[in-house]
């Protein structure tokens, strides 16, 4: 649906030149939500804006359907972005018009006439909620509400394309949490392809299929969403999904913690359940049958689209036969097992 | 005292000269502020050269003084009215002098329009037109308005010296009266009249850009 090829763009500012994406490679297929997260400065932004061209990159294609959109003529690129709804952080709702003439504007660009403009929109209106707020203008709304007329207004013109910019960063949980069942919901309904771009976990947790990890304008990692949180394959995608997640380790335990074994050490693991693995009582087998000691100091249970994740850290006492029966069987069971380090 | 009748033509003059200026410089002023406006560099009509130009003309037009314009261009009002002096003549200058004033304040009011929007728009595939049209007026519909009534109340101000080219209207007759001929009453009323005709123009803005407001 959407390729991005060795796309590159550099800004040049008086502070000097600075390089936003740096050869992009992405695919996103028909259908999916793909994410892209990174933290701010990362280049997510700019990224988002070329692949409707509100920025030009200076290397590189994009390919939207298979053409290559940076060699359409401006009538093309209009026809392009008509059928390409768009989500911003900040809404970016006509303060001049109430809800309904907000949502209708799409379709006003494309010379609809009134009676085809409410057939077409009055659906929307429905799906997101906004019945009893047709008349409002926008600053009577609160933010949950602004963003909801901005996913009408980005679904008024029959898309196959959404693109969400930090859409649910200015939001606070609750509202974001319905902002991306909505999101949800249209994909499953209508499989329409989005691509979101966000500095939030919980976005790329509770909604995407993949997800690309962006930083100092490179794609670090591209992967699904589970095995991107189980097994990044970099070293600095792990550390900056640690962050992200806030899942490093106290500072208490790193502090004495050690790269490699020694005598009489004590491993720290990190355990990853996922599925299955989450139903059976691992720990207390490891317990019973192993006589190990563990000790959780951290753990917390990620619900992602699709599958429930469970992560826990611990450190394991015990004989270091047993420490290795205890490591091979939660493997047999499904788990994920890493050695943190040694205490 | 004084006739009242001595008040009544000049006052419709000074109506007619800032109205059909003011008229005059909205429609050459406000395409002129949205010209500015988006062929800045990083907007949606980037002409670096067009907007340099324009900028030097408006600037330039804004430094000289009304009275020295006014007499400046006299061939220019000549070739457009058929004379160069009178109500009717003094209305070129006028409008030569509102237009830029009314541009660059315009300009500014469209510089207070989030980028977001337009690149919302942008976004939904909109030409510049239907930007210019859909979001840029709309949107600062209640700043133009403004813009308009300062307009129009620095016109009432600007006419006062039209008198110099046998324009007329209430600034003339305050000066040949009150300045020239030493009649204090005259000149008084006369600045009475101004002054309620100026809060009346503003008076009338502010609620047409209120109701405008959301």
């Amino acid at each position: 649906m959407i390729q991005l090829k060795n796309l590159s763009k550099t800004f040049s500012t008086r502070a000097g030149k600075i390089t936003a994406l740096q050869k992009i490679n992405l695919h996103i297929h028909p259908g999916e939500i793909f994410g892209v997260i990174g933290q701010s400065g990362a280049g997510k932004s700019t990224l988002i804006r070329c692949v409707n061209l509100l920025e030009r990159p200076d290397e590189g294609e994009i390919l939207i359907k298979n053409k290559n959109i940076l060699k359409f003529s401006s009538s093309e690129l209009c026809k392009l972005r008509h059928h390409m709804g768009m989500i911003f952080q900040h809404f970016n709702l006509l303060s001049s018009r109430n809800v309904y003439d907000n949502i209708a504007l799409p379709l006003e660009l494309l010379n609809y006439s009134s009676q085809e403009i409410k057939k077409t929109i009055e659906p929307l209106i429905e799906l997101t909620g906004l019945e009893n707020k047709t008349q409002a203008f926008p600053r009577q709304l609160s933010g949950g509400q602004k963003q909801r007329v901005a996913v009408a207004r980005a679904l008024a013109s029959n898309p196959d394309i959404i693109l969400c910019d930090e859409a649910t960063s200015a939001l606070d949980i609750q509202t974001s949490h319905a902002i991306l069942a909505l999101l949800r919901d249209i994909n499953k309904k209508w499989g329409i392809t989005i691509l979101v771009i966000t500095h939030q976990m919980d976005v790329v947790k509770n909604l995407c299929d993949r997800v690309a990890l962006l930083s100092h304008g490179e794609i670090l990692e591209c992967a699904s969403v589970v095995d991107f949180f189980t097994r990044p394959k970099t070293e600095k995608a792990k550390k900056l999904i640690e962050t992200l997640l806030h899942r490093e380790l106290p500072d208490k335990l790193t502090q004495r913690m050690q790269a490699s074994s020694f005598a009489s050490a004590t491993p720290v693991w990190r355990i990853f359940f996922k599925g299955q693995s989450a139903e059976t009582p691992l720990i207390s087998v490891l317990i019973q049958t192993f006589h190990l000691e563990i000790n959780i100091f951290q753990g917390n249970i990620e619900n992602l689209k699709d599958e429930t994740l469970g992560i826990l850290d611990v450190t394991v006492k015990g004989t270091e036969e047993n420490i290795k029966k205890g490591m091979a069987y939660l493997r047999e069971k499904g788990a994920q097992v890493e050695v943190m380090g040694y205490v | 005292m004084f006739e009242i009748n001595l008040f009544i033509e000049p006052f419709f003059q000074t109506l007619y000269m800032v109205f059909v200026s003011g008229f005059f410089a909205t429609v050459f002023g406000l395409p002129l502020g949205i010209l500015l406006f988006i062929t800045q560099s990083q907007h949606i009509l980037p002409k670096p050269h067009l907007y340099r130009g324009l900028s030097l003309l408006v600037s330039g037009l804004r430094s000289i003084p009304f009275i020295i314009l006014m007499i400046a261009i006299i061939p220019f009002t000549r070739l457009i009215v058929g004379t160069s002096i009178g109500t009717t003549a003094s209305i070129v200058p006028l409008t030569l002098c509102a237009i830029p004033f009314l541009g660059k304040v315009i300009q500014t009011t469209l510089q207070e329009i989030p980028f977001g929007l337009i690149e919302a728009s942008q976004s939904m595939g909109a030409s510049t037109q239907q930007i210019i049209l859909k979001i840029l007026i709309p949107e600062s519909l209640p700043g133009i308005i403004h813009a308009i009534t300062l307009t129009l109340i620095n016109l009432v101000a600007y006419s006062a010296m039209a008198g110099a080219i046998g324009g007329g209207g209430l600034g003339d007759l305050a000066i040949r009266y009150g300045y020239q001929r030493f009649d204090t009453n005259v000149m008084f009323f006369t600045v009475v009249i101004l002054i309620v005709l100026v809060q009346v123009i503003q008076y009338l803005g502010e609620q047409c850009a209120k109701r405008l407001k959301r």
